[in-house]
Order: structure tokens, then sequence, then C-alpha cells
């Protein structure tokens, strides 16, 4: 520290200059940094379900797509056909997409004693009442369309929109909802709905939560840092300290072309959280310092001396804490980690660096808080004098509560769920929520698995293992009507035969397959393209999937394989599944990993540098099951309130583990300091009545800023500001009780009962 | 009258160059090269075996051998495609005529009139359309296109006209053709096929130049989807021109018999 005070003390306006150019430079890049919600962002390039979704989508298409659902009173009524077909004309004009499937341009295979045709199912709309209803009887009979394209009731009819692999799904959706929202339809409303569409208007609110979040953050920050210091240095100083952090980590982000997504979205908040207790320490020394009596340079060296090394010391655990995430296998969180880390790098250098030099060149200030305080701290000072007194008296007591808390917590933890899916950032009043729930009420949902077959697929034991798979999946009631070359290949059977229902079986030998596909090409193959290659070699078996939350998943993909055993184990194919929901799935068990692995390190991080500043085993194991118990009592209460584990809660562990274990960094030093005078119940007494207010004012101080998290629109913010909140006021609370009660119960047993209690 | 003489026989001489190579002595009009590509590729009747490859844009590919027999007259045009290969479809046969069309599948045992779009469509799933199989094997150009002529160029070694063709038919895939043909062969080296947003859409290359019945045959023709990234590859391995075809080849009976 004093070499650093010598050089910052040398040129302090080299220091002064350096910072504001720097800020420049990386205030340019952070421009550039943007909202990414794609689900696959998360995954490592070479993650094997993000290849086996890229491969379904350029062999077949449409693994992103949108859904437009039209509601009506009847959507076989000449208005609402008309409104179909003009729409889908629409979609269809929109550059990147593929195709559109609804009821005006599928086909059917018709048969018919003469032939047999590949034609639209609807042809001309028809005008007369008796047509109309004619129609509406046959595809309502047919389970072919009912529950994919038009709902059982007639009530909801789905435009399905394939995005083509080469343009952004998210831009396609934006152009459609521009399209939706300059149609009229009268008599019926209009839904928007897909993947891509939720990411486009996830990334678009996350934007405008933020920005609404984020001054209001600096606001909050910039109060209380005001009242505690009532001078106008007092609030900047700090405030410029946390700005210059977020713009330098946003600026290092957007050079190395990264994006924000709704897993580090907080980041801002939390830089200026965490921020602004490094400079509310430096500058609240230098005002003691100065009403000691000590001029400008003495002030500014004292300070850095001592309060200084404490920040350093909160400042490197907590980068321990947040770069722990790298050994998640999650790249956005690793990615989360590894700049906050940065970030708090920088709150912790520029507090260190450019707010002493701009103290030495700034002149004194005329009005300082003076020491001893207001009725404020002496309320303050009586309350720790009583919870010293408890944890000498009663720390047994104390141990003992502590330990039916943790037990308790423990039994909420198998109730911990997880969640992946994005979906359920939307609050259930949402356009998009609401859309999802109504497509997934009125048709079999909006996403699906794709299961992959491998092998030759005109082989009819192939074939009728397919069969029977789809037939036996859509029993578990877990999936719509799953479709592929099998339900093509039985409806050109029965139409060869006359269109006899006994018919719809698949053709018994490979050459009649092979024929019949022939026969598909000939007469409108496009429908064959999405489900099975050019060469035969693979086919696809398409399911919608009605719940598409992380346990429901679960049960589903265990499921898929049990069939997969049972009837695909003894031929020569492959089989995989793939699709959005195989991504969420995936990503659940990421989360899980993630969040034991960089727990895991983050413990060991922390008790490692624990152990090497304060050279004692007691303080860093002590220090180490305080915070593991916050955690634990953290996962406790998330699954007692089934708050689940997601993208956003899952960084909460790594966060209390990093802050929270300052406090009592700072309990125990200055435990150690006192025993050089003191017996250990003075020591531990003097610790909580003296750093007891710079812990309540540090916590206070991050937990206000993530006070402000309760007000975002999305839950999981809200859930991580309300538990961040706790998990910092129970590390606190713990530090300033269960320690100094862990200190003396092991004092005791070292030395036996009496010689503790004098004093 | 003895210095006009011989000012215009020294004019003459003077520009005789420049005449002979505006082609005032034996240069071809663009209806010339057209009719004379036509003469070379289209047959009124004409036995085809050939190898049909599709790739799609991943790069998948499915191969099958048919025997192609075409025949013109005045007012029937017919076609019959009797698939050789692979094992699985082999046997199959696809007739063509004027207002139907029946497919015959072995393993079914009968055949079956697939209506509708047929005719209007891709040639069995490939990048070539009807319209393009029929002007490239049967009907030519000449009576669907007017053609101009823009330039000579020089193609991989090759001399050969530059056409561009716009099409007769308002209701046409296209907005128009452009033609490399060989100026020795009269056959076409490339032809680039413009969609009606003027983007190129497809591509045609013909390889492997042989003679055959005293014709210039393209034994490889490769037609590219540029905007799908799909392509599909011919191989002509035998072919007979003007073949006197019996009517009766190209009915039902003789579909179902496997002629």
């Amino acid at each position: 520290m004093q070499f650093l005070f010598r050089k910052v003390a040398k040129f302090p306006k080299v220091v002064i200059v350096m910072v504001v150019l720097l800020t420049v430079v990386f205030g340019f890049y952070a421009g550039r940094v943007g909202i990414t919600t794609d689900i696959k962002s998360f995954f490592p390039e070479d993650h094997p379900q993000v290849i086996s979704y890229d491969e379904i989508n350029e062999k077949f298409g449409g693994a992103d797509r949108i859904m437009v659902a039209l509601t009506t009173s009847d959507v076989f009524s000449l208005t609402s056909l008309s409104t179909i077909e003009q729409l889908t004309h629409e979609l269809e004009q929109i550059s990147g997409v593929t195709n559109v499937r609804s009821l005006t341009t599928i086909d059917e295979i018709a048969g018919s004693e003469w032939g047999i045709d590949v034609i639209p199912l609807i042809g001309e709309i028809p005008t007369e009442q008796q047509e109309l209803a004619t129609l509406r009887e046959r595809v309502l009979k047919d389970d072919m369309y009912v529950g994919t394209i038009v709902s059982s009731d007639a009530t909801g009819a789905l435009h399905v929109v394939e995005v083509d692999p080469g343009s952004s799904a998210v831009e396609v959706a934006l152009s459609i909802q521009e399209l939706l929202e300059s149609i009229d339809v009268t008599g019926g409303q209009l839904y928007l709905t897909g993947t891509p569409v939720l990411n486009a208007v996830l990334a678009d609110s996350m934007q405008a939560d933020l920005m609404k979040l984020f001054p209001m953050v600096l606001l909050l920050v910039a109060v209380i840092l005001f009242l505690y210091f009532r001078n106008l240095r007092g609030v900047i100083l700090p405030f410029i300290t946390v700005l210059i952090s977020v713009v330098w980590t946003l600026g290092l982000m957007g050079m190395l072309g990264k994006q924000l997504s709704p897993l580090n979205a907080v980041m801002p908040v939390l830089l200026v959280s965490l921020g602004s207790a490094y400079g509310i320490y430096m500058i609240a020394r230098y005002n003691d310092e100065l009403l000691e009596g000590a001029d400008r340079e003495k002030a500014v060296s004292q300070t850095l001396k001592s309060v200084g090394i404490s920040v350093f010391l909160a400042g490197t655990t907590t980068i321990a804490g947040f770069a722990s995430n790298v050994s998640s296998s999650i790249t956005l969180m690793k990615d989360f980690g590894l700049f906050t880390a940065y970030g708090v790098l920088v709150a912790l250098l520029i507090s260190l660096t450019f707010i002493p030099a701009l103290l030495l060149l700034l002149p004194v200030p005329k009005k300082v808080a003076a020491k001893g305080g207001n009725g404020q701290d002496r309320t303050l000072a009586k309350v720790l004098g009583r919870i010293a007194h408890l944890v000498v008296a009663k720390k047994r007591s104390v141990l003992v509560t502590m330990a039916v808390i943790l037990v308790i917590a423990v039994l909420g933890i198998p109730q911990l769920s997880t969640d992946s899916n994005f979906f359920n950032f939307f609050a259930d009043d949402t356009a998009p929520k609401i859309a999802y729930e109504m497509v997934k009420d009125k048709f079999s949902g909006s996403e699906s698995v794709e299961i992959v077959i491998t092998g030759d697929l005109l082989d009819p034991d192939v074939l009728h293992a397919m069969e029977n798979l789809q037939t036996d999946l859509e029993q578990t009631g877990l999936v719509g009507r799953p479709q592929s070359i099998v339900n093509i290949l039985q409806r050109v059977n029965m139409a060869l035969n006359d269109g006899d229902p006994d018919f719809e079986v698949l053709p018994t030998t490979r050459q009649l397959a092979a024929q019949y596909l022939l026969l598909m090409e000939m007469s409108g193959g496009e429908m064959m393209e999405q489900f099975l290659t050019l060469d035969y070699g693979q086919a696809r078996i398409q399911a919608l999937v009605k719940d598409s939350s992380n346990e429901a998943t679960t049960r589903l993909f265990s499921e898929i394989d049990m069939l997969f055993a049972k009837y695909f184990a003894h031929l020569d194919v492959e089989v995989a599944q793939t699709g959005i929901v195989a991504l969420l799935d995936a990503l659940a068990s990421m989360i899980i990993e993630g969040q034991i692995s960089s727990l895991f390190m983050a413990l060991l991080t922390v008790f490692v540098i624990v152990l090497l500043l304060l050279r004692s085993w007691e303080g860093s194991l002590f220090s180490t099951v305080i915070v593991s118990s916050t955690i634990l009592i953290n996962f406790g209460v998330m699954g007692w309130l089934g708050i689940p584990l997601d993208i956003v809660t899952v960084l909460i562990s790594s966060i209390g583990v990093g802050v929270g274990v300052d406090y009592s960094i700072h309990i125990y030093t200055r435990y150690q300091e006192e025993r050089q005078k003191h017996d250990p119940a003075q020591s531990v007494t003097n610790a909580i009545i003296h750093t007891g207010k710079a812990i309540v004012t540090n916590a206070g101080s991050v937990i206000a800023g993530f006070l402000i998290l309760l007000l975002s629109s999305f839950p999981p913010f809200r859930y991580f500001g309300s538990l961040v909140t706790m998990t910092m006021f129970v590390a606190s609370a713990s530090a300033l009780i269960v320690l100094p009660a862990l200190i003396l119960l092991r004092w005791e047993k070292k030395v036996g009962k009496g010689v503790v209690e004098q004093s | 009258m003895k210095n006009t003489l011989l000012t215009l026989l020294v004019l003459a001489l003077i520009l005789s160059p420049f005449a002979a190579k505006m082609g005032l002595a034996n240069e071809l009009t663009a209806d010339e090269i057209i009719a004379q590509v036509d003469l070379t590729m289209g047959s009124d009747s004409k036995i085809m075996t050939q190898e049909m490859t599709l790739v799609s844009a991943s790069g998948a590919r499915r191969t099958r051998e048919i025997r192609l027999q075409n025949r013109r007259t005045e007012d029937q045009d017919f076609m019959l495609v009797r698939f050789l290969a692979p094992t699985d479809v082999r046997g199959t046969g696809l007739l063509m005529t004027n207002d139907d069309t029946w497919l015959y599948l072995p393993a079914l045992g009968r055949s079956r009139r697939i209506a509708g779009h047929a005719k209007k469509g891709d040639f069995m799933g490939s990048d070539l359309s009807f319209d393009d199989m029929e002007q490239l094997g049967m009907t030519g150009f000449g009576s669907k296109f007017a053609p101009t002529l823009l330039r000579s160029e020089v193609l991989q070694g090759t001399d050969t006209y530059v056409l561009e063709l716009a099409p007769l038919d308002s209701d046409s895939d296209y907005s128009k053709l452009v033609m490399w043909v060989d100026q020795a062969r009269f056959l076409p080296r490339t032809i680039e096929y413009v969609d009606t947003n003027g983007k190129p859409l497809k591509v045609l290359h013909n390889d492997g130049i042989q003679e055959v019945d005293g014709r210039w045959v393209a034994s490889v023709m490769e037609m590219e989807n540029v905007q799908q990234g799909t392509k599909t590859i011919l191989k002509v391995s035998d072919v007979e021109f003007d073949v006197d075809i019996s009517d009766s080849n190209f009915t039902v009976r003789s579909l179902e018999r496997g002629l």
C-alpha cells in the first residue's frame, strides 16, 4: 500500500488523465453491446445438442418455428377462411420465411377409385354453407389436422411459419409482429408465439427493464451516499467509481464482441451495488483522518494504509467468488463470472488509485460529518452491544438456533426445482405468455421434440418401429400426435386402396415403401422434405410438447429413451432426440452442474484466500462455514418457496460467497487485533461493536442496490433481488452473531469453561 | 468515270474487311442459331437411358436410372419413363400423355392415375421443370422464346454465341434465359435461367460432348438451382434419335406390361 500511495502521490494528475482516457476508450466499445436471448448462446459451440439441433434445421428445416394463431367463433366460416388465406399469403411474402403451413396451404393425400392425388386440402374457399359444413366435418374427423393446424373445437387455426436457417429468426419474428399489428381481424384475434418470437420480445423487454432499473439504482446509491456523508464529494467520488467500473466492463465486453443476456443483465446493477462500498470505506476513513487533524496528504496515506488493505481483501474475495463461475460449462455463466470479476477489480483499482489521486488534488472539504455520530449511530451501537452480550452469554443457544435453521433449510433443498425455460421469464399477464398458453391449450404446444432415425429407412422393420414409437409416445399424453413419413406412407396406402380406412397402414415391403415415396415425389414432394432426407438415410419424427417445464421434459426424454430401447435396440439404426426442448433440458442440467461446480470452486478459493490473508486455520475455516451456511439457507428458502434455480438465480451463490465472506473477514480480523490486548470474550465484544457499524453500512448499501431489482417486470430478476438481499442479511447477521459464538465455543473447548466468562 | 470506278474499287477493298467482320457475308442471326440448336437437340422421337442424381443443399444424394421414351406428333406429346435402378423401384413406370399421368407400381401390381399438378412442377423432384426438359429434349427453344444475339465469347476454350432468350409465354417462370452456344456444334454449353425478379435462378451446364447418330449430344447435363443450393446431374448412357416408336407403347397396358 505504501508503494501504491507513493506512486499515486507523485503523479496524481497522470493517474486521473489515464483513467479518463481509458474510460473514453471503453465507453466507445460499451455502446456496441447488445442483448441476446438465443438459447444456443448458452452452449459452447461444439456441444452435441447444439450440433444436432443445427443439423436438423439444415437437413429438414423448421426447427425455429413461429406460430400465428387465429381465434374466431368458427374457423370454417367464409370470413375466417378468407382471413386465413390472406394472412398466409402475407406471411409468405415476408423475407426470410421459407413457407407457411396453414389450413389453406396444406395438402392432403386424396384417393379415389381411379387414382391418387396430392392436392391442397382447401383449394378454393367454398362459399356455400353446405360446402363449408362438409369441409368442417371432413377436417375435424382427421387427426392429421386436428390439434396441429386447427383446434378440435374449430375455434382456433394455426399458421406455422418456417424460417430460413440462414436468416435471423428474431428479425422475421419482428417483421411478423409488425404485420399483425397492421391487420384488423373482425370477429377474431391474432396471437404470435414460438421461440423466435419469445427471443425477440424478451430482448426488447429486458432492455426496457434495464434502462428503467439502472438509473434507479444509481439514484438510490447517490441518495444513500448523501445521507451518509452529507457532502457533495462523498456522493460524487464513489459514484464516479461505480460508473467507471460499469463503463470499463461493458467496454471490454464490447471489444470482445460479447453481449448481455438474461443471465448477465443484472451485472450493471451488481457492479453499482458492490463498487459503491469500496468508495464509501475510503471516503469515510479519509474523513475520519481529517477530523483527527491530519493534513490532506497524511489523510490519504493513512486511508490507503488501513482501509486500503481491507478494501483490497474484500475486493479479492469478491473477485474470487465471481471468477469461480468459469468452472461452469454454461458459456454465458463463465463470461458473467469473468466480466463481473473484472468489473469488481476495476472498481477496486479505481478506489485505490483514482479516488486518492482526486482527494490529493481537491481542497480539504469544509464540512466533515463529526465522529461519534447522530442518533442513529447511538441506536446502532446499543443494538450491537446487546448482540455482543447475547453472544458471550448465550453462545450455545445461538449455535443451536443456527443449527435448527440450517436443518429446516436443508429440508427444503430436495424441493428445489430447476427451470431453464425462458418463457417463464414472462409474467402470466404479458402478451407472449398469454399467446404461449393459448397455443398450448388449443393445440398441442409450440415447442417440439425432434426424434431422428438414421439408417435404412425403407426397411419395413424400421418403419414399424417408428410407427410403434409414435403410437406409444402419443399415449403418454406428454406430446401431441407425432408426425413422420410413417403417417404419409399410411395415407398413401389408404388412398391407393380406394380410401378404405382399414388400409391406413404401413406398406409391408421395402419395394412398396420405395415406390410410394416415388409416387409422393411425383405428386408433390414438399411434404416429404420435412420428414425424410433425399437419400432416405435419415427420418425425423416431430411431436409438439405439451408441457415444456423441466420436470415434464425430463420425463419425456426418459420415456423416449425407453421406447428407443424397446423398439429399436435390435435394429441397425441410430436414434437421437433434439429440438428446442432438448436444448432446454440440456441447459437445465448444465445449470445444476454449473451451480455445484462454481459453488465448490468459490468455497475452496475463498477458503484458501482467507487462510493466506488471516494466517489462521480457525479464521478461514469458520468463515467458510458461515458462508456455506448462508448459501444453504438460500437454497432452502428457494426450495420452500418454490423459487426455481434458473439462469439468473444460479448466480446468487457466487455473490453470496464472494461478498458474504467479507463480513466474516472483518469480524475475525478485528478479533485478531483485539486479542493482542484482550481476552476472547472482550475481543469478540469489541469486534462486534466497532466493526459492526461498517458491516451494517456495507450490507445496507449492497442490499439497497439489489432491492431495486424488485421493481423489475421479470419474475426471475425479482427473485434474484430478494434472495440476494436475504443472503446478504443472513451473511452479515451470521458474521456478527454466529461467528463470534463459534469462536468463543472453540476457545472454551480449548481451555475449559470457567476461563472465558471472566471479564 | 474511271476515277469513280477506281475510287469505288479502293473503297471496296478498304471496307471489305469491315464488311466481312460485320457479317455481310455468312454471319448467322439469332433465329438461325436457335433453329440449329433445336435441330441438334430436339427430336420427334427419342429413346434415352440416363442416370439422374439429385443433390440436396446439405449434400445428400439420390441416384436413379431411367429409360425415357419420348414421342411427339402433331397433336400429342407422349412420354414413358421406366425406372431401372435402384432395385426397390425397378419396373416402376410413368406414362404421360397430353391430359393424364399414370404411375405403375410393380409392388402394387397396378397403375394409378396421378392427376393435378404433375406436369407443372419439377420433373421427378429434380431441378428441371417439365418445360425445361421439353425444351432441352423435344420441342426446342425456338417456339417458346424470342432470341437475341448479344455477342461472341470464348467459354472455357470454346467459341460460343451468347444469346438472350425472352419467353413468349407471359406466364413463364423466367424473365429471360442467357445461352452460350458452341459455335461449331450448335449445342448450348451453358444456359442461365433468370427468375421473374431478375435474379439468376438456375444454371445448366452441358459436358461430355459426343457424337451420336450424327448429332452432337451432351452426355452429362448438370442443372443447379443457385437460389436453393440444390443440383441435378443427368448422365446419358444411351440415346437413339428419330426412332420409330409405336403409339401402343404409350398406353396404360404397355405401362403395366413393363415395356
